[in-house]
């Protein structure tokens, strides 16, 4: 063991003797001598050590600030709302202090200085400043509707063009909400279709209910008192009012803070005088809210660019040019993309056959109209062909001679089954004509009318009426006055007795039972004879929309998506002499 | 209830950008958390000596000495509270006029030598030197401790400040 191990000590003593004397060497002597000392003066070098010094202290801060505008909030008097806000299933949302989901507010990229964009930046999400200004909601808004709103709140120019059934008026009207108690905007004008004022004004009562809002109408008198109200900081004016009124709008007395326009597509011809005396409102913001930008080609596009900026877009631009240069500025969403989980709408195309007596009436039609047209040489214009194209259209709805109708025998079949399940349907034909016939033979299913002739002051009672009465299977409706910014998404199916020539317009007319809340799928019938006029349009149409959905999915597309004068001309194999292309609405 | 109406409330953080410099934010909100103003640093950033000689007291001293006395100086206006998620902040309390409140974050470790309160479900800390700001807080803020999403501002004064250094 290495520990153990000790070393031994060997201590050993001797005696050990030096023998001493002193010899005279002189040196005796020297060592008593004493020892002179002198002494020298040597300087000390004075210089202290070197001492660096680290002075911690020295961090240097220096600041930037940014100050923003406190405006005075809008104060309103808020309005009890006895209903607690639930979500789309009905369910109250809990009281926490962190939202679900936080909407932030992005700057535009037109928005350049800094301080403006850290102003946008800064603001806190829409969900906290909702419950911040204590704001009920009726429903809880999907998130994408959020999105939506902090699109609209910063900009001051842009294009709302969700798929019709999204919820564009929720979307505008809790945005002007939200600018009004932020006070950044004082006055709020909102333009839209004769028939939809009375939804926008049910709409604002439901999503801003403490917002004043005051609809201009009644005599010129009563007008001009409207317009100049301070007190209401929204207005809500049909199209027609604002042109009857267009020295007062466009007079420099008035301006708005923002203008919005819906269902915008109405302003798309730039040389209208819609679209002028629309654009000449003074105004601080412009929106424009549309489920059909493009209707017919890139044109409509820069005809409602005219209005937000004018000579933003330009002729002739190419697809992909328009479309970067309006990225930032137009929000689209379909359903497919945004709700997953909304009940499918699904297509059911009947393709009938005429009628014998039909048949035999809509071939002599057919074939005199096309000898006629022929024979009309250099002189032959598209409006001819329009109003073959139309007689021959109603004669596929029903035989002049002997009433009978393919398509009603097919409809009153379906209508059966609809009614048997307690379930409602739409009718939508371009003739208030054909409706009125309809409205005849299907009186035991109860059917109520909804088109041009029926008053705009009856027409609120005949969507309630529609909605409440069980006897009611059946709402029969005019393209014209239906398919724009109803909710009807109580009815479960459509039926397109005739086709639009436009798709998209056919596409909103089916959205108006296809939107946010449909209880279940929707089912779509399209109604086609055979080998007539209608089946050559449905295959026209069926291009169009193809097209149509390439322009949305940012694809290359075409330089037109219009039914040209030659496609016109081509349903009945004419010739086409000359002239421009015309475009059918 | 009428505290808080006209009150301001400031929200002091840190980041840290390129090269490890550190730039500082402070968001001063209204009482309806809108922004009323925001002041941010220039990139700061200690030396090798700092770091040395300030060891483990760089942190309160460079974020609550030096960024977040200067970010509150800059301000135009006096906020009832300085709420950071800083834990740095809370050890200089005695640097500044009003209570500090530490708002721990999901990703910031929450080190703060303080004490801690609730209200609701938010959870924060306040100075230990400091107990009188309890008082003042329970008294005249509960509403606001309970009811606001206290961490969010900071989300936006990292966006701003990303902002700002992209204009830079």
């Amino acid at each position: 063991m290495f520990g153990e191990r000790k070393t031994a000590t060997v201590h050993s003593e001797f005696e050990f003797q030096v023998d001493s004397r002193i010899i005279p060497t002189g040196w005796n002597a020297a060592l008593r001598r004493e020892i002179p000392v002198t002494t020298v003066r040597m300087p000390l070098d004075e210089r202290l050590p070197r001492v660096v010094s680290l002075r911690p202290n020295d961090v240097r801060v220096k600041t930037r600030q940014y100050c923003f505008p406190e405006s005075p909030s809008w104060s309103v008097v808020h309005q009890t709302n006895n209903k607690p806000p639930s979500t789309a299933t009905g369910t109250s949302p809990p009281n926490r202090t962190k939202p679900d989901s936080q909407t932030r507010i992005s700057p535009p990229a037109d928005i350049v200085k800094l301080e403006d964009r850290l102003y946008y930046l800064l603001q806190p999400p829409l969900e906290t400043t909702l419950t911040r200004y204590e704001l009920k909601m009726p429903f809880h808004p999907f998130p994408y509707q959020f999105s939506g709103v902090s699109f609209l709140f910063p900009r001051h120019a842009c294009v709302l063009a969700d798929e019709m059934g999204l919820g564009k008026t929720m979307q505008a009207i809790t945005t002007i909400r939200l600018l009004l108690h932020a006070a950044e905007i004082r006055s709020a004008l909102l333009i839209c279709p004769k028939p939809l004022v009375t939804n926008w004004v049910r709409e604002f009562n439901q999503w801003a209910p403490e917002l004043p809002v005051a609809v201009i109408e009644g005599d010129q008198a009563k007008r001009s008192w409207q317009w100049t109200l301070a007190d209401m900081p929204v207005k809500i004016a049909n199209y027609e009012v604002v042109l009857r009124d267009r020295e007062l709008v466009n007079g420099g007395e008035l301006h708005f803070d923002l203008v919005a326009l819906d269902e915008a597509q109405r302003i798309k011809n730039r040389s209208s005088t819609s679209s002028q005396v629309v654009r000449s409102i003074p105004r601080t913001r412009s929106w424009a809210l549309t489920g059909t930008p493009i209707e017919n080609s890139t044109e409509d596009l820069v005809g409602i660019f005219d209005f937000l900026s004018e000579g933003f877009l330009s002729s002739g631009m190419s697809p992909r040019g328009l479309r970067d240069a309006t990225k930032d500025y137009i929000l689209r969403r379909t359903k497919s993309e945004v709700l997953t989980d909304m009940p499918p709408k699904m297509f059911r195309d009947a393709s009938l056959d005429l009628t014998p007596e039909q048949y035999d009436t809509y071939q002599r039609a057919e074939q005199d109209g096309v000898i006629q047209l022929e024979g009309m040489g250099a002189s032959l214009t598209v409006q001819h062909v329009f109003e073959l194209v139309l007689r021959l259209k109603q004669i596929c709805n029903f035989d002049p001679v002997t009433g009978r109708s393919a398509k009603l025998e097919r409809l009153e079949a379906d209508l059966e089954e609809v009614a048997a399940s307690g379930k409602k349907a739409i009718v939508f034909s371009q003739w208030v004509g054909t409706l009125e016939i309809l409205a005849e033979q299907l009186a035991r299913f109860g059917p109520l009318q909804y088109h041009g002739k029926i008053p705009s002051k009856k027409r609120d009672g005949v969507i309630d009426q529609f909605r409440n009465d069980p006897n009611s299977n059946v709402i029969l409706m005019s393209y014209g006055a239906g398919s724009v910014g109803l909710n009807l998404q109580f009815s479960e199916y459509v039926f397109l007795f005739d086709r639009w020539w436009n798709p998209a317009i056919e596409d909103q007319a089916i959205n108006r039972a296809h939107r946010i809340g449909a209880a279940g799928p929707v089912t779509v019938t399209r109604f086609v004879t055979l080998g007539t006029i209608e089946e050559r349009i449905d295959q026209v149409l069926s291009q169009k929309r193809e097209l149509f959905e390439s322009v949305l999915a940012n694809s290359d597309t075409p330089a037109s998506f219009g039914l040209g004068q030659d496609e016109i001309f081509g349903l009945f194999n004419l010739t086409l002499h000359s002239g421009k292309r015309i475009l059918a609405a | 209830m009428s505290d808080s109406k006209k009150a301001l409330f400031g929200f002091l953080t840190g980041k840290v950008s390129i090269a490890n410099a550190i730039i500082g934010g402070y968001l001063v909100l209204n009482d309806l958390g809108r922004p009323a103003e925001f002041h941010c640093t220039e990139p700061v950033k200690p030396n090798r000596a700092q770091e040395i000689l300030f060891g483990k007291t760089l942190d309160s001293y460079l974020y609550g000495e030096r960024i977040g006395k200067a970010l509150t100086d800059a301000c135009k206006t006096t906020t009832a509270i300085v709420f950071t998620d800083l834990p740095a902040v809370l050890d200089v309390r005695k640097l500044y006029d009003q209570p500090i409140v530490f708002v721990p974050s999901t990703d910031r470790p929450s080190a703060a030598n303080g004490t801690a309160l609730e209200f609701g479900s938010n959870r924060i800390f306040i100075s230990q030197k400091f107990p009188q700001d309890e008082s003042v807080l329970r008294q005249r803020w509960t509403e606001i401790l309970t009811n606001w999403d206290l961490a969010e501002p900071f989300q936006r004064i990292h966006e701003a400040i990303q902002e700002t250094q992209k204009a830079a």
